[in-house]
């Protein structure tokens, strides 16, 4: 209860500072690229940072509970601990170049994008956190409430060519997300559900990305924890991986 | 107890206490224990394998500095195993390492294993590390690869990749035992040579690898000095001939062996992987056909790899290699198709390898099923061909097709 009203205080003064402050603000500052910056702040707690989560995919029946050490939008390093004959198993993005640790050889191989680490998720759900830098956001569309910003990809070989994203004003929080083909067909849809206080902000705790012909077919990213840490350069190299 | 076994559990009670200590840095996927059994049953009946086996890793993290990342790290595994088939126990270190990680440099002293080269399959590049030949149709390198004593350093920035390497005290293959089905003749074997301890850096390994990571290709050259890898036999008379002690048995080539190569890789757009490896390796020992003394050669190893996956679990690779032996030039090609089910819960594979210029060929159809979260078991097969005398090198496995099982239990 203590719990439930002091979140709901913080939702009031928030909602009070953003009646103050937040119309004139929104209207001054808030440029597309502001405004997903912001949003990226929401999904990120800091530039590096250790992200414990747990994947549940509708196609089986096993959970896949990962560590990721994520450095910026271009490096990011996932440990599988669960399921326990995957345990070992680690990712290595960098860039637009990807690893895996594969326990039983005793290495590092060198993959494809196309290549999943972790259940159906697909790589960059995990490995690329951040849209500033990848995109480039045009607003779409705008309510009272939120704003439609639709992304380009700047570079080859992000998961997703095209994005469309609805942004909570005020909080900017991302509510959900289309994925979409370059042609702009719908691939997948992404609902960014559950804020609670990770890291010392109200971050989405649970990330239900779901195909968009087939909604039976989905990945729950549950955030466990989002903790900010330092890592040595060299921990994103194939060969460092051990 | 002999000094050896006196000496691993002196390490291991070490170890144990330095992971107890340290283990409010131990993450939760940092710890593994496997446990398992293999089974290898040549079709003619002979039991080449039957063991049960135990294997634990650990990698505390002993301290860490917030500010920069940079930690000190251990390395601890061992593996215990009794085979019913040749009523022998070993005990290994698998690792026993202290790590040191900054922003820049990855520095493990201690007894490792450190891999080379960048295809599946055929591991010419992969020579720091000698391996258990005792079943040389068993690539399993998890189980097959001798980690050694060394200190191992590399520094890393941006592209770039250095790596230095010293083995001061090397270590040789474990070879298959006398009357093994995979040894070439019926004579004993006689023991390898040891090399001394108090001649470390006499008989020392070294040498190093740089790398670059430019426009998706990532290119490596090596460098290494080392004990021939590869085993090569020469029949010897034993005991004085004219007594009942006259006799003939195998002696294990021991040659000094440099080897320098070059390494790549890259990705072909979003499916597609090519990866290389090519290796120089001087005054290689080469088997002898009769067993007759070894010539030693350049010989120039070759393998280039393309793999192809796709987003619904299937995965095909090919993959060819040139080896020439002074002026002996011998050719293999070979492909694999894989296809996973259930959330790869279940795989199924079929390897095909065949010589080109030669008799060799090999078959191996496997499949693995996960059948509980940390339960698996593999079933397969290998089906062998081969000539002695021609240049293939599976003339003295010819026949030996078995079926190999192992179930294993990871927690």
């Amino acid at each position: 209860m203590l719990l439930g009203r002091r979140h709901f205080l913080g939702h009031a003064g928030a909602i009070a500072a953003a009646v103050v402050f937040g119309s004139r603000s929104a209207r001054a500052a808030d440029s597309p690229d502001d405004i997903l910056r912001r949003a990226d702040e929401v999904r990120n707690p800091a530039d590096s940072y250790f992200l414990h989560c747990i994947v549940k995919s509708s196609s089986t029946s096993e959970d896949t509970e990962i560590e990721a050490s994520i450095q910026g939008n271009t490096r990011t390093l996932i440990k599988t601990i669960r399921p326990a004959r995957d345990r070992g198993r680690m990712g290595l993005m960098v860039d637009q170049d990807m690893w895996a640790y594969v326990p039983n050889l005793r290495r590092a191989v060198r993959v494809t994008l196309s290549q999943r680490l972790v259940g159906q998720a697909a790589n960059g759900d995990i490995c690329r956190c951040r849209w500033t830098g990848d995109y480039t956001p045009v607003i779409e569309s705008q309510t009272p409430q939120q704003w439609t910003l639709f992304l380009t990809a700047t570079k080859r070989g992000l998961t997703y060519e095209k994005i469309r994203l609805v942004i909570e004003k005020g909080s900017y929080h991302p509510l959900r997300a289309e994925f979409l083909t370059p042609a702009g067909m719908p691939l997948k849809r992404a609902d960014f559900l559950a804020y609670k206080p990770i890291s010392g902000k109200d971050r989405p705790s649970v990330i239900h990305i779901a195909d968009a012909l087939r909604a039976a077919d989905y990945s729950d990213i549950q955030i466990v924890d989002a903790i900010p840490r330092q890592f040595p350069a060299s921990i994103f190299y194939a060969e460092n991986l051990k | 107890m002999t000094a050896k076994a006196r000496a691993f559990a002196a390490a291991v009670g070490c170890a144990f206490v330095a992971s107890s200590h340290a283990a409010l840095a131990l993450e939760p996927g940092d710890t593994d224990f496997e446990a398992g059994h293999q089974v290898s049953v040549l079709f003619d009946g002979t039991v080449t394998r039957n063991l049960s086996y135990a294997l634990f890793r650990t990698k505390p993290i002993l301290a860490r500095n917030e500010k920069t990342g940079s930690t000190w790290e251990l390395r601890l595994g061992a593996r215990a195993f009794y085979d019913f088939a040749l009523t022998n126990t070993e005990v290994s270190i698998r690792d026993l390492a202290l790590l040191r990680r900054t922003e820049h440099v990855t520095a493990t002293f201690g007894f490792q294993e450190i891999t080379w080269g960048e295809t599946l399959g055929f591991p010419v590049a992969d020579i720091v590390n000698p391996r258990d030949v005792r079943d040389p149709l068993f690539l399993d390198v998890d189980f097959v690869r001798l980690p050694v004593l060394a200190a191992n350093v590399q520094y890393t920035g941006g592209p770039f990749r250095v790596q230095g390497i010293v083995t001061p005290i090397p270590r040789g293959p474990i070879l298959p035992e006398s009357g093994s089905p995979f040894l070439p003749a019926g004579p004993p074997l006689l023991p390898a040579p040891t090399f001394p301890v108090d001649h470390a850096f006499v008989y020392g390994e070294g040498g190093g690898r740089i790398g670059y990571l430019v426009g998706g290709w990532d290119l490596s050259a090596l460098f290494y000095s080392h004990w021939n890898r590869t085993p090569v036999y020469q029949l010897v008379s034993t005991g004085v001939v004219g007594t009942p002690s006259a006799g003939f048995a195998l002696r294990p080539i021991v040659d000094r062996v440099e080897t320098g190569g070059l390494s790549l890789t890259k990705p072909m757009g979003d499916h597609l992987i090519v990866r290389a490896d090519s290796v120089l390796n001087f005054n290689e020992p080469t088997q002898s056909p009769v067993l007759a003394a070894p010539n030693r050669v350049i010989e120039s190893q070759t393998v280039a790899e393309g793999d192809l996956s796709f987003d619904d679990d299937w995965v095909f690779s090919v993959q060819y290699e040139y080896d020439r032996q002074g002026t002996l030039n011998r050719q293999w090609a070979s492909g694999r198709i894989q296809k996973g089910f259930f959330d790869r819960r279940l795989e199924v594979s079929a390897f095909a390898f065949k010589g080109v210029d030669n008799g060799d060929a090999w078959v191996e159809p496997s499949v693995t099923w996960s059948f509980l979260e940390a339960l698996s078991l593999q079933v397969r097969a290998d089906f062998v061909w081969g000539t002695i005398g021609d240049a293939g090198l599976l003339g003295y496995f010819d026949g030996k097709n078995r079926a190999f099982a192992v179930v294993k239990a990871k927690l």
